[in-house]
């Protein structure tokens, strides 16, 4: 608010975008007009997601409607040191985290693996929209790592389940308000739920060499990069 | 990352392909590596500019950075209190450039490993040593990814680990 110029500045993962000025003291009914509606706001049209508004405390737990699998229920574990976190207002933000599901958990235990944990994972982020989503690239990994049995094969992570929740995409306020290119770098809230993995950085000794080779392996000109995964 | 297998083995996961892509796939604007990890070729002005072509050696440099990082930051499965390279963490691609040339030129003689990782050091050393040769270079070699995985990873890594 440099002098009497008041200007509106909307946030979101995407970045920022800027209203025009205008003089609240020669224009006091717009100025009046938009205490008003703020005022009278709710925290979605502040932006919480209403799917998460009511899901706090250290187990927050929500329900997603899938169109395959109809009503997914989420417990998602925060309180934990088991996570990894990343705060801030704008970027892909990614957070992992336990997450326990009983609808899931049946889905997982009917696809045989080699990983003896039957725990799972949530990983929450906001990539952008017009990458290639994680998703469809795990499918082709999945599909290729069949013809690798032994070097690919058991060394990619099992996904379980994803959901993009469409309606959070930050293109929809650009497309309102008539923006050029609103799908230019927007981002859309996703999840993915994997098997649980732990760090490498876990191990020690040959343990450790084996496992990293193994990821060598997997990633050699004979494996994934001959299927131009990169 | 690992998991424990039915038969009590680890094995090692490829994870985190949210930045990776298929040659298909549209790339979007981001970088898509981990600035600690990333090779030091893409770590200059015109690679982050998008002028450098990303090439399988610059994956193998990155994986050997992994296994230098682990082998001085961690001691039996756990953040050592006493660890080099934090400040790798924080800095920009610029400036993580230079000290991993540093690195590479200077500080990889008296770096200490854990007690946990003391052989897992010497290959790691024994991986660097080629990449060090490869930056020393004038002009640069052009290196197939068949030699990259021959000379840079297969021939330090000892046999039994390979098996």
């Amino acid at each position: 608010m440099p002098d009497d110029i008041l200007y509106v500045w909307y946030f979101d993962r995407q970045d920022a975008i800027q209203c025009a000025g205008f003089n609240f003291i020669q224009d006091l009914p717009r100025f009046m007009v938009l205490l008003l509606i703020m005022q009278r706001m709710q925290n979605v049209q502040w932006g919480l997601n209403p799917l998460f508004a009511r899901a706090t405390g250290s187990a927050p737990q929500i329900h997603v409607e899938d169109k395959d699998l109809g009503s997914v229920d989420l417990k998602f574990i925060v309180d934990t040191e088991d996570r990894t976190t990343h705060y801030g207002l704008r970027g892909r933000a990614t957070n992992v985290f336990p997450v326990e599901s009983k609808r899931l958990s049946q889905l997982m235990q009917q696809h045989p693996s080699e990983n003896s944990s039957n725990e799972m994972v949530a990983k929450l982020y906001w990539p952008e929209e017009a990458r290639e989503s994680e998703a469809d690239i795990l499918r082709k990994v999945q599909e290729f790592a069949e013809d690798y049995p032994d070097d690919v094969k058991g060394h990619i992570p099992e996904m379980v389940w994803f959901h993009k929740f469409d309606e959070t995409s930050t293109a929809n306020i650009r497309k309102t308000l008539g923006i050029d290119d609103p799908e230019r770098g927007s981002r859309v809230l996703y999840i993915i739920v994997f098997r649980k993995l732990l760090p490498i950085t876990s191990l020690k000794g040959d343990d450790f060499l084996r496992a990293w080779w193994q990821v060598v392996v997997c990633t050699s000109p004979y494996s994934l990069r001959f299927s131009n995964i990169y | 990352m690992v998991y424990k297998s039915r038969n009590n083995k680890w094995i090692g996961v490829l994870n985190d392909y949210d930045l990776s892509s298929t040659q298909d796939g549209p790339r979007g604007n981001e970088r898509t590596g981990t600035i600690p990890f990333m090779a030091i070729a893409l770590l200059t002005k015109d690679a982050i500019e998008g002028r450098v072509e990303h090439l399988y050696q610059h994956d193998v440099e990155s994986l050997i950075w992994v296994l230098i990082w682990v082998c001085l930051r961690y001691e039996d499965g756990e953040l050592r209190s006493n660890r080099p390279f934090n400040q790798w963490l924080k800095a920009d691609a610029d400036r993580c450039r230079k000290e991993k040339l540093d690195f590479m030129f200077m500080g990889r003689a008296d770096a200490q490993p854990s007690p946990s990782h003391k052989s897992n050091w010497e290959t790691a050393r024994g991986c660097l040593r080629p990449v060090g040769h490869y930056y020393s270079e004038d002009p640069k070699p052009t290196l197939t990814d068949d030699e990259v995985f021959q000379t840079w990873l297969t021939a330090p890594v000892p046999s039994r680990i390979r098996d």
